[in-house]
């Protein structure tokens, strides 16, 4: 954001706080710094340094209240933009409610919600064990494999189709499958997985 | 037409909303570990302990009575002092074990542990309704649609009017007595709600049949829990029957008053939305989460009142979560809350007299013809 300001040269007045264990883990340090220098009366950069001291003073050196009062005493007229581990964000945002900014409190997240399917997400054969015969299809890495069971005519148990019921739990033989919601990999034989918001992560075999 | 909201939200802001929620859930679920599974296996031990401790207490009390025809006075009293106590023990063992432990097994919550007797496919809980049953009817049919009129068959579990939208008609008339009763029978209410009477007198010859197979399921569950409750454990008392099948009465009465009243409390208190069919065409995930949030009511209390309400004081966030576990949704509840003040939405919450005392009210004013929806003005808010 604050890069995108300084490329058109409108850099607003902002207090930032930066945590980070040591000197040298501050991500993109010298450009900040930098940008500090350029724009001493509107860019004010503060860099906390939370293990300097040795684990047992870090967390006083953690966000608070006061230390906020402290290097930025009018952020109650100010728009805060939080971004950092959930502990932190929660503290912030706590902070921010108490005093009737909830309203004025954003997040950026480090993670997107809805993970984003990589160029190296690839589908595979499914393969759909049932008693007595199996099904074998192609799958892509998208598809929720319950609605590849159900295009290649079988009918699997299931319910919402949106990830809530877990009627669709059945388990999972040999192979991987993607969770489609967190883009988190499962592989373990035996695990019981959402077909509903499940796609195939190479080839895999199920049991129906 | 999207769910009427109580406020302006642009679709962008919604997304953005439905994206907070996303990461609640996956920061939660991703943080699952060692002290989650401590919490349920230990609540699980002690749920069992408490019950068995109160079976054996019960059946000490039938012993001090004694065989005699005429026990003395003292004998009679104390043996009834330790009846009341054993029932009140089995009583709320037996709230735990549906409301805390089944309810939530069955949701899927805990099926991350990969444990073959705590997951929602082998659980069979202490109730008359079967496990089976209770997942459709509940986790697919209640959960995917909350509070949607002619879809969730929740709303009133349709024997009552709790909503204008619903149109009168004189059977209504009698919902605060069938009410009443209805709470004192809650397991059996619960036992035959997925039976669809409409279809098992009218339908054709394949509902008829669905609906009898499904009532047969609940009469076979049922038998084995009257035949453990009310015959086997006061078997074991031998002449002294009667002095543990009445506690074992009071216990499963205990149970059904109180989770009557905590579920009740869930969808109908002052506040809450109802929708109709219409509304939830093409939902987006971000507002199916805003339907439940405006579907639900929390109830206020401390560390005792979660456990015992199984944590459905937190209806909103279970609403929002059903799979998640339980013991985490106290503390999401404040993440929760400060995104709905964030953007300007009700976040029903109050305390059990409040929740209890509207949705009595509301069940007795509509009994009656009319009535306003107190719940929205569709010409005032936005859709
Ligand atoms: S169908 Fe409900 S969780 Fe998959």
């Amino acid at each position: 954001m604050l890069r995108t300001y300084a490329a058109v040269g409108n850099v607003p007045d902002v207090v930032h706080v930066h945590y980070a264990p040591h000197e040298y883990d501050v991500i993109f340090g010298s450009e900040l710094r930098q940008l500090a220098g350029r724009y001493p009366s509107l860019y004010h950069l503060h860099t906390v340094y939370t293990r300097e001291l040795g684990e047992e003073r870090s967390s006083d050196r953690h966000f608070s209240p006061e230390q906020l009062e402290d290097l930025c005493p009018d952020w109650r007229e100010r728009e805060i933009w939080a971004c950092g581990p959930q502990s932190l964000l929660d503290a912030v945002e706590a902070t921010a409610g108490a005093a009737g900014r909830a309203r004025h409190f954003h997040v950026e997240r480090f993670r997107a919600a809805l993970a984003p399917l990589g160029a190296d997400v690839t589908g595979g054969t499914v393969a759909f064990r049932q008693a007595g015969k199996s099904v074998v299809v192609d799958a892509d890495g998208s598809t929720p494999l319950l609605r590849v069971a159900e295009d290649a005519g079988l009918n699997p148990p299931h319910g919402c189709r949106m990830g809530i019921c877990h009627t669709c739990d059945i388990p999972l033989l040999s192979g991987q499958v993607r969770d489609l919601r967190t883009g988190a990999v499962a592989g373990e034989p035996g695990q019981r997985i959402q077909t509903c918001v499940s796609a195939a992560a190479g080839s895999c075999e199920l049991q129906l | 037409m999207p769910i009427p909201l109580p406020v302006e939200i642009s679709e962008e802001a919604l997304d953005e909303l439905g994206r907070e929620l996303d990461h609640i859930y996956d920061s939660t679920i991703a943080d699952l570990g060692a002290a989650d599974e401590r919490y349920i296996r230990r609540l699980i031990k002690a749920q069992r302990s408490l019950a068995l401790g109160s079976r054996l207490v019960m059946l000490a009390g039938a012993a001090v009575r004694g065989r005699a025809r005429q026990p003395s006075p003292g004998r009679r009293a104390s043996s009834r002092m330790i009846g009341g106590v054993s029932m009140i023990g089995l009583g709320v063992a037996k709230i735990v074990e549906n409301m805390e432990i089944g309810h939530n097994v069955m949701h899927g919550q805990w099926d991350w542990m990969r444990d073959p007797d705590i997951n929602s496919v082998t659980w069979e809980w202490d109730n008359v309704c079967p496990s089976d049953q209770w997942k459709h009817g509940h986790n697919v049919v209640h959960h995917t649609w909350t509070n949607v009129m002619g879809k969730d068959r929740d709303i009133g579990y349709e024997i009552m009017r709790v909503t204008p939208k619903q149109p009168w008609n004189p059977v209504y008339l009698a919902q605060p007595v069938y009410n009443t009763l209805l709470g004192w029978l809650f397991e059996w209410g619960v036992g035959v709600h997925e039976t669809d009477f409409n279809k098992l007198l009218k339908g054709t010859a394949q509902d008829r049949a669905d609906q009898l197979q499904s009532l047969k399921a609940t009469g076979a569950k049922a038998a084995r829990q009257v035949a453990k409750d009310y015959v086997l454990w006061p078997a074991l008392a031998g002449s002294a029957f009667v002095s543990v099948l009445v506690p074992n009465v009071g216990a499963n009465l205990i149970r059904n008053l109180w989770s009557y009243m905590i579920i009740f409390c869930g969808h109908f208190p002052q506040g809450v939305y109802v929708f109709d069919e219409a509304d939830v065409e093409g939902e987006t995930r971000a507002r199916w989460y805003v339907r439940q949030l405006l579907g639900s009511a929390n109830i206020k209390g401390g560390a005792a009142f979660h456990l015992l309400s199984g944590n459905l004081d937190h209806q909103i966030e279970h609403h929002l979560f059903p799979d998640m576990p339980s013991n985490r949704y106290q503390r999401v509840a404040p993440r929760v809350k400060a995104l709905c003040s964030r953007y300007g939405l009700p976040y029903n919450s109050a305390s059990l007299s409040r929740q209890f005392g509207t949705t009595t009210l509301k069940i007795w004013r509509y009994s009656l013809p009319g009535g306003t929806d107190v719940s929205i003005d569709r010409d005032r808010v936005a859709s």
